[in-house]
């Protein structure tokens, strides 16, 4: 319990810090409910498998909102009003926590981003942990971001309501024509990414521009954080966080 | 129980007055007796007697008006907050058992004194305007709901949960009750009665009225006639709030409402526009005759979740300009809005519905686009 409660007060740090930024253009609400839940002794969050287990631990948060203020970096150009709306959902292993190891068990950070001007116009992406014992066509890295333009996922959903808005932006590893074709076949062409990892000469190819471009960008990155510990990670395989790490 | 007896108290002795109390009277559901203030014109005097007359259980509540140190042939030396000030002093201390006051008076005068003092804001359980052909049926209903809450609270000492009428208290935002549940607090039976009627009933979250209700599910009231009040009734009943003056004031729990919804239609509300809500409604409720409601002038959304507070109409906050309110909204509770429509219209000025100042700014390049 004591776990929770320390996450529970974090949790509140933050929300006391979004009062004092934003006023009353931030409604804390969701986080109080999230906070409510945490330290309610009697509720264990239920897995996504319908596992319940005391070591568990997890808190939703629904419908946080804050405005959109980058309308510059939006189209269609009529959309002068906007606001970005996230449902969070965050499941993790008490045991786990602070260690070397993959901190959660679940994750869904969903964001819908609307828009009115001419009409009402919807954008979206989630971050989310993948099932990896789920099958899947496209590799899938067990944290990625994916474009999500349906927020209801309505059958009927207008596609010419969808805006334009920059992507945020996120890091990502260095890439050269070698290393790209890896990243570009594995999402769009994952037959063809799969027939080249069989193939000796793709795999070594990778090895050595893998070593050479992601090896600095990854290294020093890790060593934001000193002195490095290699010898505490036991978060495994690599592949799962990144399948195209040959 | 038998009808609540209000006191009217007022420095007036004419047909007004006495209009007022048959108002009142005519409903047949308080009942209200003129109070002789010419016999009470000092403080002391004044106080002592309607100490007697509570202890005595000679009444249940008071109508008090503002200006008792107006110009009418019954004038004292001071006006309505002071004695009620007293009043409250002497009911938190538990010499007398707590009952609800209401101010009552006309609308320039509200905004002259009582509007100017906001000390005396948290004096009274309810504004009664005099002018405008007032709506007994209404009033009737409220403070006769004052008296009866009163009365229950007074009765015995009652868990949160009884007095909000809502058994799972765990799932609302703990700021909320917070101050009920500080051990040390001396909370008395008018903090609850003040916290029901001003913060739970006055600006949305965690409660909302029927029309904010009606624009959640997206449905046009009017146009859907009878089938609205069968589609709240048959299927949101569970969320309405049944708690301490549930008879005077409707509201519905907003958690409640869209946990109803999502476990009928399994879709989340707040994503959906008018017309899939109520064409989810239609589909898994039946009720064939549900309207979807339409966007106000200059308005593009149908993903309804507040209302224009000038027309009353179903609004999508992001298309709205918060209402400037005597009292900054608490962290927990939701602003009102008003179109762009009735900002331009100035629908409702006279009431004091106007613009929160930090829209103007907005206001006035949205006016300069259209011009």
């Amino acid at each position: 319990m004591h776990f929770r409660e320390e996450r529970a007060r974090e949790l509140e740090r933050m929300a006391k810090l979004l009062e004092k930024t934003f006023g009353a253009d931030v409604a804390t609400t969701p986080i109080y409910t999230a906070i409510k839940e945490l330290k309610n002794e009697n509720s264990i969050p239920v897995l996504k498998t319908g596992t319940i287990n005391q070591n568990v631990w997890g808190y939703d948060i629904e419908d946080f909102e804050i405005p959109l203020d980058t309308l510059k970096h939006v189209k269609p150009s009529s959309i002068d009003k906007g606001k970005v709306i996230l449902n969070l959902k965050v499941r993790g292993d008490v045991n786990t926590w602070g260690y070397m190891n993959d901190p959660f068990l679940e994750l869904n950070f969903n964001v819908d981003i609307k828009g009115i001007g001419d009409k009402v116009y919807h954008f979206g992406f989630h971050i989310d942990r993948h099932d990896l014992t789920l099958p899947h066509a496209e590799p899938h890295p067990v944290y990625h971001i994916q474009y999500n333009v349906n927020p209801s996922n309505s059958k009927t959903f207008d596609y010419g309501e969808i805006m334009f808005i920059d992507t945020p932006r996120l890091l990502h590893f260095p890439l050269d024509f070698i290393l790209g074709i890896g990243f570009l076949t594995s999402n769009f062409f994952p037959a063809a990414f799969g027939c080249l990892c069989d193939e000796r000469e793709f795999v070594k190819l990778n090895n050595q521009y893998q070593e050479i471009i992601w090896k600095p960008y990854y290294h020093t990155i890790a060593n934001h954080w000193k002195p490095f510990e290699q010898g505490a990670i036991t978060w495994s395989p690599t592949s799962d966080l990144c399948p195209i790490l040959l | 129980m038998s009808k609540p007896k209000y006191l009217y108290i007022d420095d007036e002795n004419d047909s007004s007055i006495t209009s007022i109390i048959n108002g009142f009277n005519d409903q047949g559901i308080i009942e209200v007796e003129h109070f002789p203030l010419s016999a009470f014109q000092e403080f002391g005097k004044l106080k002592n007697e309607l100490i007697q007359r509570r202890k005595n259980n000679a009444f249940d509540g008071l109508i008090i008006d503002l200006r008792l140190d107006g110009d009418g042939p019954d004038r004292v030396d001071f006006n309505a907050t002071s004695i009620t000030q007293e009043l409250r002093s002497l009911t938190a201390r538990g010499d007398i058992n707590s009952f609800p006051i209401i101010l009552c008076s006309t609308e320039p005068k509200i905004r002259e004194t009582y509007d100017a003092d906001k000390s005396s804001h948290d004096l009274f359980d309810y504004k009664f305007e005099k002018s405008n052909e007032p709506n007994f049926p209404k009033f009737s209903q409220k403070v006769f709901s004052l008296v009866s809450g009163y009365n229950w609270l007074n009765s015995s000492k009652r868990p949160l949960n009884e007095i909000f009428g809502r058994d799972d208290l765990s799932s609302l935002d703990p700021r909320i009750l917070e101050r009920f549940l500080e051990a040390e607090a001396k909370i008395v039976i008018y903090d609850f009665a003040h916290f029901a009627v001003k913060n739970l009933f006055h600006n949305p979250n965690p409660l909302i009225k029927e029309k904010i209700v009606a624009a959640r599910l997206g449905v046009d009231i009017e146009a859907s006639g009878a089938y609205w009040p069968a589609l709240l009734g048959d299927v949101f009943s569970s969320a309405k709030y049944k708690g301490l003056f549930s008879e005077g004031w409707s509201r519905w729990w907003a958690d409640g409402i869209i946990n109803i919804f999502k476990r009928l239609t399994d879709k989340k509300l707040s994503f959906l526009t008018s017309e899939e809500r109520v064409a989810l409604l239609i589909e898994k409720t039946k009720i064939n005759g549900l309207v979807a409601a339409k966007p106000l002038p200059f308005c593009k959304s149908t993903e309804f979740w507040t209302i224009c507070e000038g027309y009353k109409k179903p609004l999508d906050p992001l298309e709205g300009f918060r209402t400037y309110s005597s009292y900054e909204p608490k962290p927990w509770q939701e602003s009102k809005y008003l179109s762009l429509d009735a900002v331009l219209e100035r629908v409702g000025r006279e009431k004091g519905l106007r613009p929160h100042p930090s829209e103007l700014k907005r206001i006035e390049t949205i006016k300069q686009s259209l011009s």
